[in-house]
């Protein structure tokens, strides 16, 4: 257990603005990479971050997070002054502080310590911040020339001085102070830097070096180890390797950075007051914290947001309810005065449920933003892993998605990624010799259409080869050359969302183009999307994935097979026509009809549900639906109307269902099955897999 | 188990249904509520016990028939055919189809029996014992949760 | 036994500090504030002053200096906190021998003090 001087209601601000510090954290450190960012302001806003967070940690009592942090703001420091410039390693050290101030944090959450070493991360923040990594030239950082043309008097030599004053140190200034006055006490400084009139309250080098006239060096070596901090060197001048006393003090074994330090007036410790954004970590809230004249925030708990939720979707139920009632008043009482009266109450509560319903679902979205600023971070661990350079571009961060959606589309996103970067695109090396830039192109975006989100994953790698996926497939024994062969291209795409299907061709630790993309696409589906593959051979891949605003309710398209009503999403409907049972002909030993200049392969619901063939009076309906790529015909008896659907869960007992996602309660209380396009299409391919269905 | 101390007995309470004109009892903390029949969508693709799903106040419950789950020959629904609603493990509802419910009653323990080979109408892994409450009347008790479990078991095995 | 003024405007600050150097030998001597702090050295002449920077009355700096003008063989140490880098460069340059960061750690205090007498 974790021993910590915090309550609950504290906990959950701290825990927020943890959440917002680490995130800027890692947005910032990504971002430092890019050789055209603007450095300086972004390394003041990742210390400002670091800097907030250790206060906290400190005050709740996590002393392991706040030395941690620690760290990382000692080095954060060196690059906020230039004493050290950014390099990767630099970045995957600070980052790697990060990501366990993260897990510091969750055990702040959790109330439970999780045994963390955070000796092995110390290390390397604490050496990289001396420069002990940094490529060294040893004489680099200790220029002052010796002096020229002097006489040395008697009984006197002369001495290079070089004191490295400890990093630790509050206040290096005074050290290099103590020293400058000692080596003018012991013998004659001929020339030092810096010297006595550098040193003010800014000053904050890490170095003295100074050549000295006197008589020996252990009186110069017993006046320069009284101070503390300082690491003195002693060279008779001449640079012989000299015989060293040993370093005394506690300075952490430092050797010096390569970069010399000019002791010029700092602007940074001073610029505290100026920033706009306040601590480090900006102002994300929920929402995109735009400020559009004033937006006020209230919080609210996820949980109370599906109450609500629940209870709309009861009320749009009901009201759907009263509407039947209604009209069967209307057709046995023709429109009385009491109807009417009904008939206007009721037009309004429709209204008010509609806006009400309307509202709440506004309530529960949530910019993608929220799931999109992980990549940067994600992107670039996997370039580094994966040897790829990475461009990655996000559009539409703006754009909202009911929360539960956007809590379950990150897992595929986060795969759709890995897939881009691992398989799409091609190393540096192949790049260059196809005359495509270095760095490959990925791209997420986020857009709203009418009743969905589309968000986009592209990159400009190697593109996908239908013809190669087809011969996978009978290499693997998946498809018979005959099965495969019959396969257009888009199908031959899709072959990577079959379970078990893969074509990589190296196993690179990192998923292969194939590997998890049937998860993928049976979690979009799930939430009642869809996902569509758009490529050109050489030139890239686009996997399309469209997802419904929110899950709950939804338009739909009722049906009637075999006396039984079904709804069918209207985001998955293309148009519905009427037939003539003679229009649908055979075509390869499947059911088809030709409409609009295509042909369109035609399924019997009464059939796939039941085994049985309904009555032929002559005609039937079929609705024309679209499916990740494919389309298909949906034979039914009757069309009856269009209405929204809540659509609810048919309970364990009964399973999964193919070509079923739940149900719903229509207006007359009885329940109608909700059809899932997409489980059916797949049980089809099944079923034309093993003809013996 | 709704258990009464009275002195030294101890004493059950279940619903008692008619299935096929025996007499079966279930543990009455487990019943939800007992209805009457009401219209049932049959769901396609599923085994013949599911007999659908119905709309109990807004929720969509699937019902059972336990004449098909116990291999009794099928029978006409009548007036006197009831819903019994009961909760599953995990807080979901299922609704049992039966010919009709008799009585709610209290039955101390020492009346109930282990079940005997000649009561061999049903699984006897779902039945609890035998309860003799008068000398024509024996009442099976059934363990619901096993027969529940297993119900669910069998309605996964046959969608795979 | 060496003398030591210490000089600090928090009890709590003198008490811990007086308490560490009595259990190491020294006899301890305090000043609330510059003011007092020179009048105490005149009076006690003790071996080595401890000298927090910001105090009422008579700032540190300034106490340091009144001192070294009575007794330039003065030996002061500072006691410093963050952020006083130009302070403590002019409190040695007035002659404080050394400076000591505060919260201290007790090895620093009693080495400083090691040095200082020595």
């Amino acid at each position: 257990m974790l021993q910590l001087d915090l309550s609950p209601e504290e906990a959950e601000v701290f825990l927020q603005e943890a959440e917002e510090l680490l995130l800027a954290l890692d947005e910032g450190l990504v971002r430092l990479e890019d050789e055209s960012a603007d450095r300086a302001t972004l390394v003041q806003e990742i210390f400002r971050a670091a800097h907030t967070l250790k206060g906290s940690a400190g005050m709740i009592g996590h002393s392991q997070m706040a030395e941690l942090l620690h760290a990382m703001e000692s080095l954060l420091d060196r690059l906020r002054h230039s004493q050290l410039t950014v390099t990767p390693a630099i970045v995957d050290a600070l980052l790697a502080g990060a990501d366990m101030a993260r897990r510091f944090v969750a055990e702040v959450a959790t109330g439970q310590a999780s045994g963390l070493d955070t000796a092995p991360v110390l290390e390397r923040l604490r050496a990289l911040a001396a420069g002990v990594q940094a490529p060294l030239e040893q004489a680099a950082g200790w220029e002052l020339a010796p002096p020229e043309d002097i006489e040395v008097p008697e009984g006197q030599s002369l001495y290079e001085i070089r004191c490295t004053i400890s990093r630790e140190s509050v206040a290096p200034g005074a050290r290099a102070l103590q020293v400058l006055l000692a080596l003018a006490q012991a013998g004659h400084v001929l020339s030092s830097r810096p010297q006595v009139d550098d040193l003010d309250e800014d000053w904050e080098g890490d170095r003295v070096h100074a050549f000295v006239l006197a008589p020996s060096a252990e009186a110069l070596q017993k006046l320069l180890e009284s101070i503390s901090e300082v690491e003195p060197v002693i060279l008779p001048a001449g640079g012989e390797p000299p015989s060293l006393a040993q370093p005394q003090e506690p300075s952490r074994g430092e050797t010096p950075a390569p970069t010399e330090r000019a002791p010029s007036a700092q602007p940074a410790a001073k610029a505290e007051g100026g920033s706009p954004e306040g601590d480090g970590g900006g102002t994300k809230g929920n929402g995109a914290g735009k400020s559009d004249g004033q937006v006020k925030w209230v919080r609210t708990s996820v949980e109370r947001l599906d109450k609500l939720m629940n209870l709309v979707s009861e009320l749009v139920t009901d009201r759907n309810r009263l509407l039947q009632v209604r009209a069967n008043l209307v057709n046995q009482f023709g429109e009385q005065e009491g109807v009417m009266d009904l008939t206007e109450a009721l037009t309004h509560i429709s209204s008010v449920t509609d806006q009400l319903q309307d509202e709440v679902m506004r309530a529960r979205m949530v910019p993608i933003e929220h799931v999109f600023n992980k990549f940067p971070r994600v992107v670039r661990d996997l370039a580094r892993q994966l040897g790829k350079q990475v461009s990655l571009v996000i559009e539409g961060q703006e754009t909202e998605l009911d929360r539960t959606v956007i809590e379950e589309v990150n897992d595929p996103l986060l795969h759709l990624v890995r897939n881009a970067i691992d398989h799409g695109l091609e190393p540096p090396e192949e790049r260059r010799l196809l005359g495509k830039p270095e760095k490959g192109l990925l791209r997420l975006a986020a857009r709203s259409e009418e009743s969905h989100i589309i968000i986009e994953v592209q990159d400009d790698g190697r593109g996908m080869d239908p013809h190669a996926l087809r011969q996978a497939a009978v290499e693997r024994g998946f498809l018979d050359a005959q099965a495969a062969a019959q396969l257009g291209d888009q199908e031959a795409l899709e072959l990577i969302f079959a379970p078990g299907f893969s074509t990589a061709r190296k196993v690179s630790g990192v998923s292969g183009r194939g590997v998890g993309m049937d998860v993928v696409r049976t979690n979009i589906e799930r939430l009642g999307g869809s996902v569509s593959i758009r490529t050109e051979l050489g030139k890239g891949t686009t996997f399309e994935l469209k997802l419904p605003l929110t899950l709950a309710i939804f338009p739909a398209l009722t049906v009637e097979v075999l006396g039984s009503v079904y709804a069918i999403p209207l985001s998955a409907v293309v148009e519905a026509l009427q037939v003539r049972t003679a229009d649908i002909k055979t075509i390869r030993g499947r059911e088809a009809i030709v409409t609009r200049g295509r042909v369109l392969p035609v399924v019997s619901l009464a059939r796939f549900f039941y085994g049985q063939q309904p009555e032929d009076n002559g005609s039937c309906y079929v609705v024309e639906v679209r499916w990740g790529g494919t389309n298909l015909g949906l034979a039914v008896q009757r069309l009856l109307g269009r209405q929204e659907v809540v659509i609810k869960p048919l309970g364990r007992m009964v399973g999964e269902v193919p070509g079923i996602s739940g149900g719903t309660i229509m207006g007359d209380g009885r329940v109608a099955l909700i059809m899932d396009v997409a489980s059916l299409v797949r049980a089809l391919r099944r079923e034309r897999q093993s003809p013996s269905a | 188990m709704q258990e009464q101390g009275k002195g030294s007995t101890r004493e059950i309470q279940i619903v008692v249904f008619q299935l096929a004109k025996e007499s079966y009892g279930i543990d009455i903390a487990k019943v939800q509520e007992i209805k009457a029949m009401s219209p049932i969508t049959a769901v396609p693709r599923t085994p013949a016990f599911i007999e659908g799903v119905i709309n109990l106040r807004g929720q969509i419950t699937p019902v059972v028939n336990l004449h098909t789950r116990f291999g009794l020959p099928k029978a006409e629904y009548t007036k006197e055919t009831r819903i019994i609603v009961v909760n599953m493990e995990g807080g979901e509802r299922v609704g049992l189809i039966v010919d009709g419910v008799s009585e709610v009653m209290r039955l101390p323990e020492e009346s109930i029996e282990p079940p005997s080979e000649l009561v061999a109408t049903i699984d006897s892994d779902f039945v609890r014992g035998i309860a003799k409450v008068s000398d024509e009347r024996l009442v099976i008790l059934l363990d619901l949760d096993k027969l529940l479990k297993a119900t669910r078991e069998l309605a996964i095995g046959a969608a795979a | 036994m060496p003398k030591i003024l210490i000089v600090d405007d928090a009890q709590f600050m003198r008490m811990r500090c007086g308490k560490l150097l009595e259990k190491y030998g020294y006899e301890v001597v305090e000043a609330e504030n510059g003011r007092q702090a020179v009048e105490r050295y005149r009076e006690c002449r003790p071996d080595a002053v401890l000298m927090d920077i910001t105090m009422p009355e008579m700032d540190g700096l300034e106490a340091l200096r009144e001192i070294r003008k009575m007794d330039p063989a003065a030996r002061v140490a500072m006691l410093t906190a963050l952020g006083q880098q130009g302070v403590v460069i002019e409190a040695i340059k007035a002659g404080a021998k050394d400076f000591i960061v505060k919260p201290f750690e007790q090895e620093r205090v009693l080495e400083s003090l090691r040095k200082l007498l020595s």
